[in-house]
């Protein structure tokens, strides 16, 4: 995960200059290859809605509240989640007009941290591998051709063990399945590639949500 | 693990804070790239960003950035880049450039209805002369001096200790080199203008004096070059002149950048100082990037090699990603994430903050700014609470 972080950064800033440094075009000519990209969804378009389909690779974590229980005792504290999800996208456009709507669908997989926070009961697990899928539909602006807000509403299904540790404490954390909304910023760096960052929250027993990804349009 | 999970929190809070008190007499855009201007120095008489704006700065600030609704429909964008001096319309002599700085937080932590009261915070009031000796600029003088918050950190507090915030002079020997010696912020780095970053609190740059880590201002001669597609900065400091003596730091800096393509810039910094609380070694690489126009990307990651007194070495690492979007004129949405870890391996909690805000000038001079910020650790040793922060800011500079 550390290693993976890193160099998804590193990853980030090497596409982006060495996109740069292999063509150097003007920023009026890539800029011109961009607003071409987006004009030419409309074009393809014979009916109705144009449609594009985008896969992305995202850095992704979120918090959940945590129930602790050791006989008949009860504490609670928080288990990290963080991990990669790899998403299919269907973008909407509404024809000749900035907005419309994406389907997404991802696979996510990843490490959870869990731990008390300091009550009677002691519980501190990490490195526990999750799995899960996650479903979302947003409605997305476009204010320029590169750039978009999208939000909208998400589920997300995880499977994860919690161990018992010490003299049989045992922990639960969020909800298998959970519903929340994420805001997004997007921005096509290159005419096929989006940086989206977003931030939003689950509802059930859970806290901020987070995505780090790079999309790519076809 | 109370205490842990307590503790990390009021880590995070502290760190918080103490950023958001920062004083500066006008910050740098470094998203600026996204109408062209890579450099600062179009902008501020300091070319390497923040300080008082320049003529050029203040017009273009006036007809490009902020919006301006106030305004006949029919007055050009170059009428209204003439009212943007000290005095409005109003000339001044070439020789005399004042400025004016106010800044305020309103700051809400960890929102809910059985939390902590909103806290409001004065910030900064400052005030300054830009004296230009000839009228090319090639020499010139810039001083700011600045009321702040004697108590740093601490809410509804009044801005009642007076200093210095910035001064010195500029000399340009020869077309596109410039000298700086004066009281200046050291060359590293993107000069952001969100104090709260982790991209500048653990790097030396905090504005309260005794600081461990470091402050933000200090005695220095900093030779730059400006050449159409890179800049050049060698900095040389030495401390500020209002820290206790063994918190005046002493070394070097070096910042470079340069244009990969148009409006597409990569950077490098290596920074170097020692005072008698600790010895610090930086490296860092950034980039910025136009999206389109208004709109920008900034990235940079570095790493941070710290010896307090008394302790052995940490080598941490951080990084930053910024997009900000332009909506309309004046209007931004500003998405980031950063995180900072204290050492540089895998065991090392990482500490992240992510931001979504709204950045806007409605009106020339006046900026304001509304952000949500979600601080998460995470670590393999706990799992502390999210800390969640909405803030509003008002800056108002003449």
């Amino acid at each position: 995960m550390f290693l993976f972080k890193r160099l998804a950064f590193l990853w980030i800033c090497f596409i982006s200059t060495s996109s740069a440094f292999a063509a150097t075009p003007s920023f009026e000519e890539a800029e011109a290859k961009i607003e071409a990209e987006s004009a030419k969804i409309f074009k393809d378009d014979s009916a109705g809605m144009p449609q594009r389909w985008m896969v992305s690779v995202a850095y992704v974590s979120w918090q959940e509240q945590m129930s602790l229980t050791s006989g008949a005792t009860s504490d609670f504290g928080f288990a990290d989640f963080s991990g990669n999800a790899i998403t299919l996208q269907r973008k909407f456009f509404a024809p000749e007009s900035h907005h419309g709507f994406l389907a997404e669908g991802g696979l996510l997989y990843g490490a959870m941290t869990a731990a008390g926070a300091g009550g009677v009961l002691s519980y501190n697990v990490s490195n526990i591998s999750w799995t899960g899928v996650e479903a979302s539909v947003k409605y997305f602006y476009r204010l320029s051709a590169q750039a978009s807000v999208a939000v909208g509403p998400l589920a997300l299904s995880r499977q994860v063990s919690y161990p018992t540790v010490g003299t049989g404490t045992s922990g639960t954390s969020g909800a298998s399945v959970n519903f929340g909304g994420l805001l997004e910023a997007r921005a096509f760096l290159w005419p096929r590639g989006e940086l989206i960052l977003g931030i939003g929250k689950l509802i059930q027993n859970a806290a901020g949500l987070w995505s780090l990804g790079l999309g790519y349009s076809f | 693990m109370k205490s842990v999970a307590k503790m990390a929190f009021a880590g995070s809070l502290a760190i918080v804070l103490s950023n958001l008190f920062s004083a500066e007499t006008a910050q740098a855009y470094p998203e600026f790239i996204g109408y062209g201007y890579a450099s600062c120095v179009t902008c501020h008489y300091n070319g390497l960003g923040g300080g008082p704006l320049n003529d050029y700065g203040r017009a273009l600030w006036s007809a490009e950035i902020a919006a301006h609704p106030f305004y006949a429909p029919h007055k050009s964008d170059e009428e209204v880049a003439t009212d943007s001096g000290f005095l409005g319309s109003v000339p001044l002599p070439y020789w005399i450039r004042p400025h004016l700085k106010y800044r305020a937080l309103e700051l809400q932590t960890n929102p809910n209805p059985n939390g902590p009261q909103p806290a409001f915070y004065q910030m900064q009031a400052d005030y300054g002369v830009t004296v230009a000796f000839d009228e090319d600029q090639k020499y010139l003088f810039s001083g700011t001096m600045g009321y702040a918050p004697a108590n740093y950190g601490s809410a509804n507090n009044g801005l009642d200790r007076f200093w210095p915030t910035e001064y010195y002079f500029r000399v340009q020997p020869i077309e596109s080199w410039f000298v700086y010696v004066g009281l200046l912020e050291k060359a590293y780095g993107l000069r952001t203008p969100d104090h709260e970053s982790y991209q500048r609190a653990y790097q030396g740059f905090q504005i309260y004096h005794n600081n461990p880590a470091g402050t933000q201002n200090s005695q220095s001669v900093i030779l730059q070059k400006i050449a159409e597609k890179w800049e050049l900065a060698l900095d040389y400091f030495f401390g500020s002149p209002y820290e206790d003596v063994n918190y005046i730091e002493k070394g070097g800096s070096v910042l470079f950048e340069f244009d990969v393509a148009e409006k597409k810039r990569l950077g490098f910094g290596l920074l170097s100082s020692t005072d008698t609380a600790d010895s610090k070694n930086m490296a860092e690489i950034h980039y910025k990037q136009a999206v389109s126009k208004g709109s920008s990307l900034l990235a940079e990651y570095g790493l941070i090699q710290d010896q307090f007194q008394g302790k052995s070495n940490n080598t941490g690492s951080y990084n930053l990603l910024e997009l900000m979007i332009n909506v309309k004129r004046g209007y931004n949405l500003v998405f980031s994430n950063e995180r900072y870890s204290q050492l540089f391996n895998p065991t090392s909690p990482d500490q992240w903050r992510w931001m979504a805000g709204v950045l806007m000038w409605p009106i020339p001079r006046v900026e304001i700014r509304f952000d949500g910020i979600n601080g998460r650790n995470l670590s393999t040793s706990g799992a502390p609470a999210d800390s969640w922060f909405l803030e509003g800011q008002v800056h108002v500079s003449l």
